[in-house]
């Protein structure tokens, strides 16, 4: 449970490890952009992970970091060509950054820093936690980011309904910086000032 | 040291061997998916941009200097590029399909190219035979959600229809434009000049065709 926990509050990989933020701050700039890429993060870090954690005695040590990225980029490889056939309108959405998955700091760090050390179950359960926490980060940015920037809210078009909830009021005015790069660093340094101020302010209370 | 070279070596190619094979078969199956995929999205598109009238197969740019020297002379006279510079329409317009009516080609749906905010724009775009434009939709593009993305939207394109004659070329400067229209496009300049730069190079190039082929 602790390995599962740590990725969302203590160890977060966007507001507290901080890795991986170039395609954070480049894709969330819609919600939907943000489930995908997270759900693709997931998927590559489980994938990771579990044939990392298998192959940790088959791989020699001078060469693990090219079978790590080896690895990875399959993994990689498959979410895209998957996302290509099943979700065009997020592939073409998220267009580089998914490719940008394999040199992600989130995925190699965890293969190197856990998996390369733990059981398959721990690692899975490790790469869980992480994956959840830098989608859960990724989703606040970007909710943050479209709500203020464009006033809408974008998801999965299902039905009838088109997948874009308009915010009244904002919709006719947002505050566009938002959308635009300086937006993105913006609300990434308030969020995370904000989640250290809390795991500080929770440090104390237990200390008291 | 020989043998845990070798060892090495062997392991890395073992585990590249497994990836690749792996990969192959995903892309066995996925390859038709995003092929055909593709295929639809364009067919639909066409069918949207072309009222019910007959879609012609697909062409691309005759290679001719002549044809070429004509369209970078209409494009300087209209602003559209520098007068030293050059484009190569082979590139910009991927796709060139006549739209007849009865037998007679009476509009030409162009594919463009264009660069935005985000990179490349795909546009299918709609010229009578004059170079007027009639519409147009944005197909693959990355631009801003809230900015550029608006161009996805075919109120976007209010702004250019029937414009595109010698007399009244397709606006490529927010000059050319109403204060209404300047006002709806401020803040994605850059997507406004990729868009208008290719329909005005679209213009140009359907009035070179003209009612020939």
């Amino acid at each position: 449970m602790f390995n599962f926990l740590k990725g969302l509050f203590r160890e977060n990989p966007i507001f507290v490890l901080a890795l991986g933020l170039c395609p954070t701050l480049a894709v969330s700039t819609q919600v939907v952009n943000a489930i995908g890429m997270g759900a693709g993060v997931i998927f590559v870090l489980i994938g990771s992970n579990i044939m990392v954690s298998l192959l940790k005695n088959f791989i020699p040590d001078e060469v693990h970091i090219p079978a790590y990225i080896v690895i990875i980029a399959s993994f990689v490889t498959i979410v895209d060509l998957l996302m290509q056939a099943f979700v065009p309108a997020l592939s073409s959405s998220l267009g580089v950054f998914v490719k940008l998955i394999v040199v992600n700091c989130i995925i190699l760090g965890r293969a190197e820093a856990f998996a390369s050390k733990n059981n398959v179950k721990d690692s899975i359960i490790d790469a869980l936690g992480m994956g959840i926490g830098f989608t859960v980060g990724l989703l606040i940015i970007s909710l943050v980011r479209e709500v203020m920037g464009a006033g809408t809210i974008t998801l999965f078009p299902m039905g009838s309904f088109d997948g874009v909830i308009e915010i009244p009021g904002l919709i006719d005015a947002p505050a566009r910086i938002f959308s635009l790069s300086p937006g993105a660093l913006l609300v990434m340094g308030f969020l995370m000032a904000g989640f250290n101020w809390l795991l500080s302010k929770k440090k104390k209370n237990k200390e008291n | 040291m020989n043998s845990k070279l070798l060892n090495m070596t062997l392991r890395l190619t073992i585990i590249c061997a497994v990836a690749a094979l792996i990969l192959g078969v995903v892309n066995i199956v996925t390859e038709p998916i995003i092929i055909e995929r593709k295929r639809i999205e364009q067919e639909k598109a066409l069918k949207a941009l072309s009222d019910g009238d007959n879609v012609g197969e697909a062409r691309v740019p005759a290679n001719s200097d002549d044809l070429h020297n004509q369209l970078l002379a209409a494009l300087i006279e209209h602003s559209v590029i520098g007068a030293d510079d050059d484009i190569d329409e082979q590139e910009l317009i991927t796709s060139i399909y006549p739209v007849d009516k009865d037998g007679e080609v009476i509009k030409y749906i162009l594919q463009l190219e264009g660069s935005g905010y985000g990179g490349k724009m795909i546009i299918l775009a709609v010229f009578n035979m004059d170079g007027s434009f009639v519409k147009a939709k944005l197909m693959e593009n990355n631009e801003t959600p809230g900015l550029g993305k608006k161009a996805e939207k075919s109120q976007y394109y209010n702004m250019y229809i029937g414009r595109g004659s010698d007399s009244d070329p397709v606006p490529v400067s927010k000059r050319s434009l109403s204060d209404s229209d300047a006002e709806a496009i401020s803040g994605s300049t850059i997507t406004f000049d990729g868009i208008s730069k290719a329909l005005a190079l679209g213009s140009d190039y359907v009035k070179l065709l003209g009612g020939n082929n």
